[in-house]
């Protein structure tokens, strides 16, 4: 109480100051926040990939082919067939799909005859929705049935039906007909759509992949265009049994070496390298290069800071000089001003992280996230209001009040009474 | 006054201590901050050797089987192949449309996927495996005259070039290739040989000025070659569409309609999107990072300048409080608000310039040690396009200088407004004060 006491005397006489000082610091803070928002939703469980700790990812095969003219390599994503044999028979998972990870670009013909909607398409088998948890506002996922039969059935994400068929109600939408790419789809659910940052699971449209001519089709025996994700409490035996398998195959084969890479991988190595077919991973080395980062962003605004103090303590010597008269020691005096700009510091953070959520809400992602333009990064509350996101901030705001505050508030401390009580 | 500023620096060296570390590490960071950006920025200005302020793109794709409007007459090979030809015809028939060509799949300039080649030549200049980034395209397509790739003096015309039929492995190279494996030469009729073969030769028909496969990237080198021998059946394929300079290929977008679309069906062929090439360069620069790389690069310089500004006023503002009685002395004696003024924003400018000098040294020590920035610079690729950004000391040179100017502009901003205030109080009012 005392402390706000003294901080509130403070603002009160140095308004201007008081004004710098917060703005460097929400200004800090609001960029720290949008850094840590982009790269939080590389890894975190958000809608609808809520099992994302758990899930794992095989997306790519290298193959190496010894020719007459030499060894032919080749990479590229999964054929039905390998995964077939090498991934669906893997232990250690309870759920595995397979996907094509579509970045062609396909069109919805309006019923009311206005341009074609550009969306993402999404083919994939009916355990994608027992994976990645899609709430359905309308209707129900196609099922085992329709995916065997290869019927053009669809679900739908909510803004891309408002986007087809105008500001209809999803529950009218369920039984209606549209064309993609000219091919007729019955729409038999419409789910919340995701944001195009989650990758694996964003969609405007999910179709089963039978439903497509040509599904089958394998020009090169183990290569096609298709991904699998599985859910697994056993990463590391799941890695172990693909190495193994891949071990038996190129025993087996003379002509041909296969190389799944270190998959199957897990979702921060997904999020953070973009790619399956990384290998030797290290996490320690991001971390330490993130927080390098971090602490050379905090350097500058920590300088600032730490120059306003010096001034503020400056003027503060006559007072630090009477209560160290009235017994004050150095270590609560320092406590104290610590804590008073840490009061600054987190008004500071309040404020940056407002500014951030507003930002992120405006869209300042797509400035610069890589992909698709046409994949406008939607931020949703969640990303941003999230537990870590926030106990994050306030961590940064401790650093940042040490970094700034410790140094100033200990040599000005240093002072002896008489010099201090001098001081006008 | 130079004198002056200079003693008044030494005297309040402790109280601007802080100021002078901050700009030391703001110089040095802004300038490793920024590299990337400039040479992003840089990278993506360089002529592209082609002019694509009229060309636009039309995606044609085809109408599966099964669907309700699927032609199975048009389904076959002969059938598949005249449809894309009158569907060419058609487009070409649009008013504002002066020139088309079909390209081959992943034959377009600037398209997202990349093909690169090693070529040898067994001469002198061929100094071992050099990466030249490759790109196909469909003979007698009007392909280098629709692009509005230019043949250098010596080698057949774009026209000629476009018309031919060629064999297998036959390349046409950009100016830069023929540089590099034939210097001083001209390289049409010279081959390129099969470095595990050396009776197997790939020769080359024709040099092109340059042009840049990506707008992202340096390189200069290309080599254009082609697998087949004119329009075969596809599912889907583009267009290449040069429009007349009076039109502008975003109003011709937006001005493209269902029914032009509806016109242009030919087959089971159908207009899938049409976009200008400005918004396939800057899809292609999105998708590669390099358009995020450099707006975080200027994100980044811009958020270290603004915390510079705010140092810098909040280091004044707090010394216009404690120099009021000496502003008053100088008042007395005939100075004036402009000296004062200038002689605040002076200080500003000096500290600011010294402490550049020391930033840059120590931005020097980590270029020389770990380099500066090469762009998006593929590995194993040859000869990017000789500017300034390739040599180290014009790189460093032009990256310092650009800094040093948002530095002192920066100081100003934070100088000028202290600077003000202190110098508009009256000179009584300034002695009076304790």
């Amino acid at each position: 109480m005392r402390t706000l006491k003294n901080l509130w005397h403070q603002i009160c006489r140095d308004k201007l100051f008081t004004a710098i000082y917060i703005f460097g610091t929400a200004l800090t803070l609001a960029t720290v926040t949008v850094i840590a928002v982009m790269m939080w939703n590389k890894v975190a469980p958000v809608y609808p990939e809520y099992q994302r700790d758990n899930t794992v990812y095989v997306n790519s095969l290298k193959t190496i082919e010894k020719t007459d003219n030499g060894n032919m390599t080749r990479q590229g994503n999964l054929g039905l067939s390998t995964i077939k044999d090498f991934i669906f028979t893997l232990p250690h998972h309870d759920i595995a799909t397979a996907y094509i990870d579509d970045w062609d670009n396909h069109y919805a013909q309006r019923p009311d005859g206005g341009r074609d909607i550009e969306l993402r398409r999404k083919p994939a088998d009916p355990a994608f929705f027992q994976l990645f948890n899609f709430k359905f506002l309308a209707g129900k996922p196609w099922g085992q049935a329709e995916f065997d039969s290869g019927l053009r059935v669809a679900v739908l994400g909510d803004r891309t039906a408002r986007k087809i068929f105008g500001a209809t109600e999803p529950e009218q939408l369920t039984g209606r007909r549209f064309t993609l790419d000219f091919v007729e789809y019955t729409v038999c659910g419409i789910v919340k759509e995701g944001t195009p940052t989650e990758t694996v699971s964003y969609a405007g449209v999910i179709i089963p992949y039978t439903s497509l001519s040509g599904f089958n089709n394998e020009t090169l025996e183990l290569w096609g265009s298709y991904c699998v994700a599985l859910r697994t409490d056993d990463k590391d035996g799941i890695r172990r049994a693909l190495k193994e398998k891949q071990e038996r195959y190129n025993s087996s084969h003379d002509d041909i070496e296969i190389s799944f890479f270190d998959q199957p991988v897990d979702s921060v190595v997904l999020g953070l390298s973009g790619n399956t077919s990384i290998e030797g991973f290290n996490l320690t080395d991001i971390l330490l290069a993130g927080t390098a980062s971090l602490l050379v962003l905090l350097l500058v605004p920590a300088l600032n800071l730490s120059g306003i103090i010096w001034g503020r303590m400056e003027g503060r010597l006559p007072e630090m000089g009477v209560r160290k008269a009235f017994g004050a020691n150095r270590s609560t005096l320092l406590s104290m001003v610590l804590w008073e700009n840490l009061c600054l510091t987190i008004a500071g953070g309040i404020i940056g992280f407002a500014a951030a959520f507003l930002m992120l809400k405006f869209g300042i992602t797509d400035l610069f996230v890589t992909g698709n333009r046409a994949d406008e990064s939607i931020v949703t509350n969640e990303m941003v209001l999230s537990g870590q996101i926030i106990i994050f901030i306030f961590l940064v705001c401790c650093l940042l009040n040490i970094m700034s505050a410790l140094v100033p508030a200990w040599r000005s401390l240093r002072k002896p009474i008489v010099e201090s009580l001098k001081e006008n | 006054m130079f004198r002056l500023i200079f003693k008044n620096l030494w005297n309040r060296r402790r109280a601007y201590a802080w100021l002078f570390i901050e700009l030391i590490v703001v110089s040095a960071l802004a300038c490793a901050i920024l590299d990337g950006g400039l040479i992003s920025i840089h990278d993506a200005n360089l002529p592209l050797g082609y002019d694509s302020d009229r060309l636009l793109i039309i995606e044609a794709g085809s109408i599966p089987e099964g669907a309700v409007t699927f032609d199975a007459s048009a389904a076959n090979s002969v059938s598949n192949v005249e449809n894309q030809l009158r569907f060419v015809e058609k487009v070409k028939q649009m008013p504002g449309v002066v020139m088309v060509s079909e390209l081959e799949q992943d034959g377009m300039l600037n398209c997202e996927s990349t093909s690169m080649n090693s070529f040898y030549s067994g001469t002198e200049a061929d100094s071992g495996a050099n990466g030249i980034l490759t790109t196909l395209f469909i003979p007698g397509t009007n392909y280098f005259e629709t692009y509005g790739i230019k043949s250098v003096p010596g080698s057949p015309s774009p026209e000629e070039l476009s018309a031919r039929s060629y064999a297998r492995k036959e390349f046409v190279i950009t100016r830069s290739v023929a540089e590099l494996f034939w210097p001083g030469e001209n390289a049409v009729g010279k081959e390129f040989i099969n470095p595990r073969d050396s009776t197997v030769r790939y020769p080359v028909v024709g040099v092109v000025e340059d042009v840049r496969q990506k707008s992202h990237i340096r390189t200069n080198c290309l080599a254009f070659t082609t697998w087949r021998s004119g329009i075969e059946p596809a599912d889907y394929f583009q267009v290449l569409v040069r429009l007349d300079d009076t039109i502008d290929p975003e109003t011709f977008a937006a001005a493209f309609s269902n029914d032009d679309a509806r016109r242009l069906r030919t087959g089971n062929f159908y207009v899938k999107s049409l976009t200008p090439y400005a918004d396939l360069i800057a899809n292609v620069e999105n998708s590669a990072g390099a358009t995020a790389e450099r707006n975080m690069s200027i994100a980044l310089a811009v958020f270290f300048l603004i915390n510079l500004i705010l140092g810098i006023s909040s280091s004044f503002f707090l010394q216009t409080r404690r120099r009021i009685r000496e502003m008053g002395v100088h008042l007395s004696f005939g100075a004036t608000r402009r000296h004062i003024t200038a002689m605040l924003m002076g200080e500003g400018l000096v500290m600011a310039a010294i402490a550049f000098i020391i930033g840059d040294i120590l931005f020097l020590q980590w270029a020389l040690k770990f380099g500066l920035s090469t762009g998006n610079f593929m590995n194993g690729i040859c000869n990017p396009a000789d500017t300034w950004a390739s040599h180290f000391g014009q790189h460093f040179a032009i990256l310092s200088g650009i800094v040093f100017i948002l530095v002192i502009i920066c100081v100003l901003i934070g100088t000028w407004l202290p600077a003000r205030s202190l110098s508009r109080i009256s000179p009584v009012e300034a002695l009076r004060n304790e």
